[in-house]
C-alpha cells in the first residue's frame, strides 16, 4: 500500500516525525516498509507492506494513520463528521438485497451534479498513488478508497432502470465493465442488477452500462460490503484483480460503508456546492456490534513472558481506542467496529506485545529436555552420508519435478517437467555425464549420490542413489568403488545392497529404499563434523568452455616440484582455473635430469577463450621456463 | 596418477541442515519428517488457512492431479507439525525440529527456486511463552551466526501462528554498520516464528487452555547462500561438482 506522507499528515494536529522515523516506528511495532520514495511535488510516498490480517482496516491512510497515532501516541484527528443537508425534492434509491452475501448496501441519489476535471489538489492526490486522475467524480471514489480503505462506486442515475437489487446472476447473463471485458456470468456471481441489466460484478468491478460520462447530471452512489470468500472467488472466476477486491476479501467492516458514503458526499458537496443530495439507503440486515472480550492480565504476561503492570497494559489499549475496563486483574476490552481482526484473547496479546515493543521482552531458555528420538531416517541419511564421503562420494541434490513420472501437477511451472520422478537413478545418470566434461584425466571418475523422495502413484519414499562413472570403460571395469560401498554398508547397517547394483558400460548405479538402513540405532555415532566447512572462498563456476594444455619439461634432479608449479603459476595469468596439476615425474636411472609433466585448466568468467589467446599465455609461460634454465620438451 | 582427493564433500545445505539441528539438538529438539506429497488439510486447513482465505496467497501452491484429491506439493514444513501433534497429541510435551524439501511454483531466478529447503520448529509444552521462543532463536542464531549476534523480532503474520513475528539478525558481514549485504539497515531477515495458534492445537485435538507452543520456520537455501556467499540459488540442485566439491 502506497502512503502518502502529506495525506498521513492531514490526520494530525501536531507535526508527524519524518518519514524516516514513520518507517522506523512501523517496522517495530506493525507493518515492513519497502521503499521511501521523494516525489517532484515535495510529497514523500511509503510504500508499506500491509499484513493479510490488517487488510480489513490498514489499506488505507486512515487506517495507517490510526496505528501511528497508537504506536507513537500522538492525538489523532478524527476528520469531519458533518453530514451533507438532504434536498426533499430527491427520491431515494430503491435497493432491493435479495442474498445475504451482501452484508450491507447504502445508495444515495445526487442530481445536478457536473462531470469536470479535478481540482489540483485531487489530482495531486491521485498521482500520488500512482494513479492518474479521470474525472472529478470518479477521482473521489479512489479518494476515498485510498483515504478511509471503503471502495466506493458510481452510477449515472439516468441510465438505470427502476430500482437496484442485488442478487446472484442466472447462468447466461453477461455484462461488460468498465473496461471493455465481457464477464459471462452464472449463479455463483452475486451482481448488481437493475430492472433490465447488469451494472456490476458485486465487489469485483463496475459496468459499462451505467457509466459516469461527461453528460452524466443525476448520479446514485453506491457503499456497500459483501462476503470475503463470495468476492474472492468471483474475481478469481473472472481473473480480475482490483482495489476493492483486495480490501473486501480481506473483511472489511460495514461500518467503513456508511463513513464512506458521508465522506464522499460532504466532497462531493465540496466540489459541487449546487449538487443536491437524496436521502441515504442502508439496507443492513445484521448490524456489526461492538465486541467485547474479556483477558486477564497474568494471561498477557505468562504469554509473553514479560512483567508488564496494568497501567501499561490499559494505555496501550487506549492508543489503539479500544475501551478496556479493569476488574481485579481482569480486562473487559471493548473492540473498535472496524477492528474485525481481534476476536479472541491472544490477538489482544499480541496487540500489547507489539505496541509495548517485542524488545523489551526477555531472552529465556526453556528446559533442554528432550522428549522423542531422533527420526530414524534422518539417523539412516546422515550415517550414511558419513560412510559414502568417506568413499570419496559427493552428495548432489536433484530435481523432484521430472519429465516421466506416475504422479503429475496440475499447474507445472515447465511444460517439459509436469510429473514427480520415480527415481534418483536418472538423475545421477545425467549429473554422472555432466560430471565427467570437467574431470581432469580420463581416469578420474565422477563418484557421487543422492537422497531424496520418489513417488509412485501418490505413494512416496525417501531413495538413495549411488553411481559412479568414467570416461572410458576401460577404467571403469577397474573401478573398485561400488564393491567398496556394499562391503562398507554391509559394516555399519548389516544390510547387503549388492542386489541393487545396476552395471553399465560406462557407469554403475544402486538405488534402494533409505528404510533399508534405517534401523540404524539411536545411539549410532555419527561423525560429520569434519565434512562441515566454516568459510569457503566461494568462486562461482564460469558458463564458458575450458581450454586444456599440458606442459612436460626437464629440471635438474634436485628442483623442487613446487618451485616449478609456483614459476608456472606466476605466469600462466588470471585464466588458469585450474592447476598446474603434476601428472608425470620420473628420473631414468643415473641420469642428472627429472622429467616433469603438468596439466594447466583455462577458463574465463566473462567469455570463451580462443586457442590463440591461450597460445599467447603458454609462450609467456615456455619463455619464462627456460629463463631458469628448464629444458621445455 | 595417484587419486588426491580422498574423501567426498557434504552439500552445503546439508552441512547447513546438520549445524542447525545439531544446535537445536543440544535444547531438546529432536527431527520429525512428514511427506513432501501433502493433501491441503495438513498444508493448509490445520494450519488455520482455510480455503478462500486471501493467506493461501501468500504460498504459489503445485497441485497434483486431480485438482478433486486436494493433494498438493508441501509449501512449508509447518505441515509436519500438524502430523507429528495428529501422533503426538497423548504425549505432549515435544520438542522437534523438521528439515525438509518445500515447493512454490513461482518463477525460479538466482534467489527463487521451484523447491527449497526449510527447517520447521515446534514446541508444546504447559507454559510457553514468547520470552522462550526469543531466547531459543538467540541461542540457535548465535550459535550458526557468532556469540555477537543480536536477534530482533518485528510484528508479522503467520496464519498458523499468534502473535507472530519476522526474526531479524544483525547484520553478521558489517556487524550492524549497514553493507550490501543486509541493504544498509544493519538487520538481516532469517526467518518467521510464532506462539502456536489455538486453531492449530484445536485442529489436532488438543486443549489450547492446557497446552501452548511456539514455532518457527526458516529457508535453509537462503541461510547457506548468505553463509557462504553463494550468489545463484539453483547451483544447488545442479548437480554440478564444480559447486559442490567447493564445500
Amino acid at each position: 500500500m502506497l502512503i502518502s506522507y502529506n495525506w498521513l499528515q492531514s490526520f494530525f494536529a501536531e507535526k508527524i516525525p519524518v518519514p524516516e522515523s514513520i518507517k522506523t516506528a512501523l517496522e517495530n511495532h506493525i507493518f515492513e516498509v519497502e521503499k521511501i520514495n521523494n516525489l517532484a511535488s515535495g510529497d514523500t510516498i511509503l510504500e508499506i507492506d500491509v499484513l493479510p490480517n490488517r487488510a480489513g482496516d490498514c489499506l488505507s491512510h486512515l487506517g495507517v494513520a490510526r496505528e501511528i497515532s497508537a504506536i507513537l501516541n500522538l492525538d489523532f484527528n478524527t476528520k469531519n463528521s458533518n453530514e451533507v443537508p438532504v434536498d426533499g425534492g430527491v427520491t431515494s434509491v430503491q435497493v432491493k438485497v435479495e442474498n445475504n452475501l451482501c452484508r450491507r448496501y447504502m445508495g444515495r441519489r445526487v442530481e445536478n451534479v457536473k462531470v469536470a476535471p479535478s481540482p489540483s489538489w485531487l489530482v495531486e492526490k491521485i498521482n500520488s498513488m500512482g494513479s492518474k486522475s479521470i474525472n472529478s467524480l470518479v477521482d473521489l471514489t479512489n479518494f476515498i478508497l485510498f483515504d478511509i480503505g471503503q471502495p466506493m462506486h458510481i452510477f449515472d442515475a439516468d441510465k438505470v432502470s427502476g430500482a437496484i437489487s442485488v442478487r446472484l446472476a442466472k447462468d447466461g447473463e453477461s455484462m461488460t465493465t468498465l473496461d471493455g471485458k465481457i464477464l459471462e456470468l452464472s449463479h455463483e456471481d452475486l451482481i448488481i442488477a437493475d430492472e433490465k441489466n447488469v451494472l456490476a460484478l458485486a465487489g469485483v468491478k463496475g459496468g459499462k452500462i451505467a457509466e459516469v460520462d461527461h453528460d452524466t447530471t443525476n448520479i446514485i452512489i453506491e457503499s456497500a460490503n459483501f462476503d470475503p470468500k463470495m468476492v474472492r472467488r468471483s474475481a478469481g472466476r473472472h481473473s480480475i484483480r482490483t482495489d476493492a477486491v483486495k480490501r473486501f476479501e480481506n473483511n472489511l467492516a460495514p461500518m467503513f460503508a456508511e463513513l464512506g458514503l458521508n465522506s464522499l458526499s460532504l466532497h462531493i458537496l465540496d466540489l459541487l456546492p449546487e449538487a443536491k443530495f437524496g436521502p441515504i439507503t442502508d439496507e443492513y440486515e445484521s448490524p456489526q456490534v461492538e465486541k467485547t472480550i474479556n483477558i486477564d492480565i497474568n494471561y498477557i504476561q505468562s504469554r509473553l513472558g514479560l512483567k508488564i503492570t496494568d497501567t501499561d497494559i490499559l494505555d496501550i489499549f487506549k492508543r489503539l481506542l479500544f475501551k478496556p475496563q479493569q476488574t481485579g486483574s481482569s480486562i473487559a476490552v471493548v473492540v473498535p467496529l472496524y477492528r474485525l481482526d481481534i476476536d479472541e484473547p491472544d490477538t489482544l496479546v499480541e496487540e500489547v506485545g507489539r505496541l509495548y515493543g517485542y524488545d523489551k521482552i526477555p531472552s529465556v531458555l526453556p528446559n533442554k529436555n528432550s522428549y522423542d528420538n531422533d527420526s530414524k531416517n534422518f539417523l539412516a541419511a546422515q550415517k550414511l552420508r558419513e560412510v559414502l564421503f568417506g568413499l570419496g562420494f559427493s552428495e548432489i541434490y536433484g530435481y523432484t519435478f521430472s519429465a516421466t513420472g506416475s504422479v503429475e501437477l496440475a499447474n507445472p511451472l515447465a511444460s517439459d517437467r509436469p510429473f514427480l520422478r520415480t527415481n534418483l537413478s536418472n538423475s545421477i545418470k545425467e549429473k554422472i555425464a555432466l560430471n565427467l566434461k570437467s574431470v581432469l584425466f580420463d581416469i578420474d571418475s565422477v563418484a557421487i549420490f543422492d537422497i531424496g523422495t520418489v513417488f509412485d502413484d501418490e505413494k512416496e519414499n525417501i531413495n538413495v542413489a549411488i553411481g559412479i562413472g568414467n570416461t572410458k570403460s576401460k577404467f571403469h571395469t577397474n573401478n573398485k568403488s561400488i564393491d567398496l560401498v556394499i562391503s562398507k554398508i554391509k559394516e555399519v547397517f548389516l544390510v547387503d545392497v549388492s542386489p541393487f547394483v545396476i552395471k553399465g558400460e560406462l557407469e554403475t548405479i544402486m538405488e534402494f529404499p533409505l528404510n533399508l538402513l534405517s534401523e540404524v540405532s539411536n545411539e549410532v555415532e555419527i561423525n560429520l563434523h569434519d565434512f562441515i566447512k566454516d568459510s569457503v572462498a566461494y568462486e562461482p563456476v564460469s558458463l564458458y568452455p575450458r581450454i586444456i594444455r599440458d606442459i612436460a619439461l626437464f629440471v635438474p634432479k634436485d628442483t623442487v616440484v613446487d618451485i616449478v608449479m609456483e614459476t608456472i603459476k606466476n605466469k600462466a595469468g588470471s585464466w588458469l582455473t585450474v592447476g598446474p596439476v603434476l601428472f608425470d615425474e620420473f628420473t631414468k636411472e643415473g641420469d642428472v635430469k627429472t622429467s616433469l609433466a603438468f596439466r594447466l585448466v583455462f577458463q574465463a568468467k566473462d567469455k570463451t577463450l580462443e586457442d590463440k589467446e591461450i597460445n599467447e599465455v603458454m609462450a609467456g609461460v615456455y619463455e619464462e621456463l627456460k629463463n631458469q634454465g628448464w629444458e621445455v620438451r | 596418477m595417484e587419486n588426491t582427493g580422498n574423501l567426498g564433500h557434504m552439500h552445503p545445505l546439508s552441512q547447513v541442515i546438520t549445524q542447525t539441528t545439531k544446535i537445536f539438538k543440544d535444547l531438546g529438539f529432536v527431527v520429525a519428517d512428514g511427506p513432501e506429497l501433502e493433501d491441503s488439510f495438513h498444508n493448509f486447513d490445520a494450519l488455520n488457512i482455510p480455503d478462500d482465505h486471501p493467506a493461501r496467497d501468500m504460498q504459489d501452491t503445485f497441485w497434483v492431479k486431480p485438482l478433486s484429491s486436494k493433494k498438493l506439493m508441501r509449501t512449508h514444513t509447518s505441515s509436519v507439525q500438524v502430523r507429528y501433534l495428529e501422533v503426538n497429541k497423548d504425549n505432549l510435551p515435544i520438542k522437534i525440529v523438521v528439515p525438509g524439501k518445500v515447493f512454490r511454483n513461482e518463477a525460479t531466478d538466482s534467489t527463487h527456486e521451484a523447491q527449497f529447503f526449510q527447517i520447521e520448529g515446534l514446541y508444546i509444552d504447559k507454559e510457553v511463552s514468547v520470552a522462550h521462543l526469543k531466547g531459543t532463536l538467540e541461542y540457535f542464531l548465535k550459535n550458526l551466526y557468532g556469540s555477537d549476534t543480536q536477534i530482533r523480532l518485528r510484528p508479522s503474520f503467520f496464519a498458523f501462528v499468534e502473535p507472530g513475528f519476522e526474526v531479524d539478525i544483525s547484520c553478521f558481514k558489517c556487524k550492524g554498520s549497514g553493507c550490501g549485504l543486509c541493504k544498509q539497515t544493519g538487520w538481516i531477515e532469517v526467518l518467521g516464528a510464532g506462539l502456536v495458534h489455538a486453531n492449530v492445537l484445536k485442529a489436532v485435538g488438543i486443549d489450547p487452555q492446557e497446552w501452548q507452543g511456539f514455532a518457527f520456520g526458516c529457508g535453509i537455501d537462503r541461510l547457506a547462500m548468505m553463509k557462504f556467499g553463494i550468489d545463484d540459488i539453483r547451483n544447488f540442485y545442479s548437480g554440478d561438482l564444480r559447486f559442490i566439491n567447493q564445500f
